[in-house]
């Protein structure tokens, strides 16, 4: 494994030497000349008169003297060559400029050069053009580029995937955060479970942990994290048999965590604007249930997270020192959007039949698909009864364009367990600047500062039976994003203001704004393949 | 993956790779004739010979290409140079000024610009590599010459691009002024 993990590592350089390899090997046979030379005696000269491709006739006499002749035609007629230039002798010494009327049987060979384009020229200008294209793609909408956060990735069984962001919303020193994220597809082959920590964003990592955290799974069934971090014991699992979106009937992207999601396009008026989706299942008999929910954001919110960043422009230093001297106060002011855009509003009928939210589900980030588990104990036995009795109806509200849903079902909750927190026993590579990477983990006090294309693999040494126990990310840390000139052009305070103060109207004025880049945001996101949820 | 990092390290490493794969040019800076002006290049092309002088002694000769007879190749240096053919064991004939290093930092250039490009750099990167080494490098072998132990194919190919491609039989050869002095 650890021969796998070095080869990995080193697949980018190795990559690169073939790439450059091919490069080489291709070389020659992209030399293709540019100088096609024709020479032959006068009289069987295949070009009679000068032309864009022939402009010149060289004559070369017998005595090793010269015509170099421009507006130059060959008279087969009169037996001779006309044109204008010089005339030198042997050492090209210029013996005579002007018009000049040349006997052919004067003239031992005639030479026309044609010159072709160049083809490195036409190639690296495409190449430009195209680099260009991708340029203005990223600036008109960046985050369609760039990642978001620090990425955990760990092995299915057979590839490397995305499985966890951590911290995502912890974008200054006073946010940091401990964050929690379900490798819920992951399958450790055996003790030494490898976890790669990578930083794909032009954004400096600032890590303060990065465990594992290991519950014991009940007999046929997993452990989910709640919304409140407790850790729960579930089996039974059971999909909808109905999902009524606005667009209809979607169930069948709710019926299975295999990334196919269902997601919709954001308001165009109100980026706050809120949508409710309906699940309905078939009734269970266990009275403590809860609803197991996959889900991840859109690029809405990190339009949001930049935009904003560009209203601050030059002064966002400014703006985050201010956030560190008066966290507490800040804090509070940032609630305000966050609250209004919301996150997964979980409602089910009280029994006056009114619908009433129990609780709330959805973590920050675009990239890695989050499993949670939202209890409903002692609310759903009264809440089916008074429906039709056979089924359980269950709403999900949230803003429009926000979330993408890739897993719903409800769920038999059993016990709350206790995780066994794993650090990491070793890393690859082992130091950073001298330091090693585990103990600026493993220590509470220190800090493992990350910068944009570092990668680390963390080793962990799970319990032996360790294909008895549900695995999860816990990190803690916070990020600091890097500006980017773009922004800059951006700056508006007032709009920052208007974000703090008065979030309502600030998502309805961006409204416009989101809804110009919201498709190309998400297709070439996605289609760059950066990762995959 | 191709993280930014590496594209910064994979730029400095594409001027070595070009520095290293490229074709050497063996011409004196600025004596031979930019591409558009060969033409009107009233010159031969810049020979350079690889000579086996004797068993233990090889020699290398460069200069004009003067002309080709039967038995020899004439050079122009300092000197007319005469070198029989059976004792080139190569030969390399270049016809224009090259615009390698302009293209190599075109392609350095043009990938570090894929930074840019955010994660479509995993598309726009390697294809700097695949296509604009071979360009860049290319360039450099274009329009050149060159055989080990060149037979007489050979010279009746590059015969054209000597000063004299009509033969020597009716030039008096100790005429000619070398362009390059001895002092020089």
């Amino acid at each position: 494994m650890k021969a796998f993990l070095i080869f990995y590592t080193t697949a980018c350089n190795r990559i690169l030497i073939l790439l450059l390899s091919v490069s080489l090997i291709l070389s020659t046979s992209c030399s293709n000349p540019r100088i096609e030379r024709t020479t032959s005696s006068p009289d069987e000269m295949i070009y009679e008169r000068s032309s864009a491709e022939h402009p010149y006739l060289k004559l070369h006499m017998k005595n090793g003297e010269l015509y170099v002749l421009s507006d130059w035609m060959i008279n087969k007629d009169t037996k001779e060559v006309t044109g204008s230039g010089s005339h030198q002798n042997l050492n090209r010494e210029v013996l005579d400029l002007g018009d000049f009327q040349i006997p052919l049987q004067e003239i031992v060979l005639a030479e026309t050069n044609q010159i072709s384009g160049s083809t490195a020229v036409g190639v690296l200008t495409a190449l430009t053009v195209i680099t260009g294209i991708f340029t203005i793609v990223c600036i008109a909408n960046p985050k369609a580029c760039f990642g978001s956060c620090p990425t955990f990735y760990a092995s299915n069984g057979s590839d490397f995937i995305v499985q966890s962001e951590g911290f995502s919303s912890s974008i200054s020193p006073s946010l940091e955060v401990r964050d929690v994220d379900a490798l819920y597809r992951i399958k450790p082959s055996s003790e030494n479970f490898e976890i790669q920590l990578r930083n794909e964003a032009y954004e400096t990592h600032v890590i303060r942990s990065a465990n594992i955290l290991a519950l014991p799974k009940p007999k046929g069934g997993r452990v989910y994290s709640t919304p409140e971090g407790d850790f729960i014991q579930a089996k039974n699992l059971i999909e909808p048999i109905k999902v009524i979106a606005p667009e209809g009937e979607c169930s069948d992207k709710f019926c299975s965590f295999d990334g196919q999601e269902r997601f919709s396009a954001a308001d165009s008026n109100d980026l706050a604007a809120k949508e409710i989706v309906e699940l309905t299942f078939n009734d269970v008999s266990s009275e403590d249930l809860g609803l197991v929910i996959a889900s991840r954001q859109t690029l809405l919110t990190t339009f949001l997270f930049y935009q904003s960043l560009a209203y601050m422009g030059t002064k966002a230093g400014d703006w985050l020192a201010e956030l560190e001297r008066n966290s507490t106060e800040f804090k509070t002011l940032l609630e305000n959007p966050r609250k209004t855009l919301g996150t997964i509003d979980v409602l089910i009928k009280n029994n006056d039949g009114e619908w009433e939210k129990v609780s709330e589900v959805g973590e920050t980030g675009p990239i890695a698909t989050d499993i949670k588990l939202v209890p409903l104990k002692n609310l759903v036995k009264d809440k089916y009864n008074d429906s039709d009795g056979s089924q359980i109806n269950i709403r999900l509200r949230m803003a429009k364009g926000l979330w993408r849903i890739d897993y719903a079902a409800l769920a038999e909750l059993g016990d709350k367990v206790d995780p066994i927190i794993i650090q990491p026993s070793s890393s690859f590579p082992q130091k950073i600047n001298s330091s090693n990477v585990v103990e600026l983990l493993n220590n509470p006090d220190s800090l493992l500062v990350t910068f944009p294309g570092d990668e680390y693999f963390l080793n962990y040494q799970l319990p032996s039976d360790f294909t008895e126990y549900e695995l999860f990310m816990e990190s803690q840390g916070y990020y600091l994003e890097w500006m980017r000139n773009e922004w800059l052009s951006e700056e508006n305070s007032a709009k920052v203001y208007q974000m703090l103060f008065n979030p309502k109207q600030y998502y309805k004025d961006l409204a416009s704004q989101f809804k110009k880049v919201e498709t190309d945001m998400e297709e070439t996101f996605w289609s760059s393949k950066y990762v995959y949820p | 993956m191709f993280t930014h990092k590496n594209i910064l390290y994979s730029s400095l490493l594409i001027l070595s790779v070009l520095t290293v794969g490229c074709a050497t040019t063996y011409a004196p800076d600025n004596w031979l004739p930019e591409t558009d002006k060969v033409p009107q290049s009233n010159y031969g092309g810049w020979i350079t010979l690889i000579v086996n002088e004797s068993d233990e002694k090889v020699m290398q000769y460069g200069g004009e290409f003067i002309a080709v007879d039967t038995l020899n190749i004439y050079l122009l240096y300092d000197s007319l140079y005469v070198i029989p053919k059976e004792k080139i064991i190569n030969s390399i004939i270049e016809l224009d000024q090259k615009n390698t290093g302009a293209y190599g930092a075109w392609v350095a250039g043009g990938s570090l610009a894929t930074l840019s490009n955010g994660w479509y750099a995993g598309i726009t990167f390697p294809l700097w590599l695949l296509a604009g080494i071979p360009a860049a490098s290319g360039e450099s072998f274009r329009d050149r010459y060159e055989a080990d132990n060149p037979d007489e194919f050979y010279w009746d190919e590059v015969n054209i691009f000597s000063r004299f491609p009509q033969g020597i039989d009716r030039i008096n050869l100790s005429d000619l002024k070398p362009i390059i002095k001895k002092e020089e």
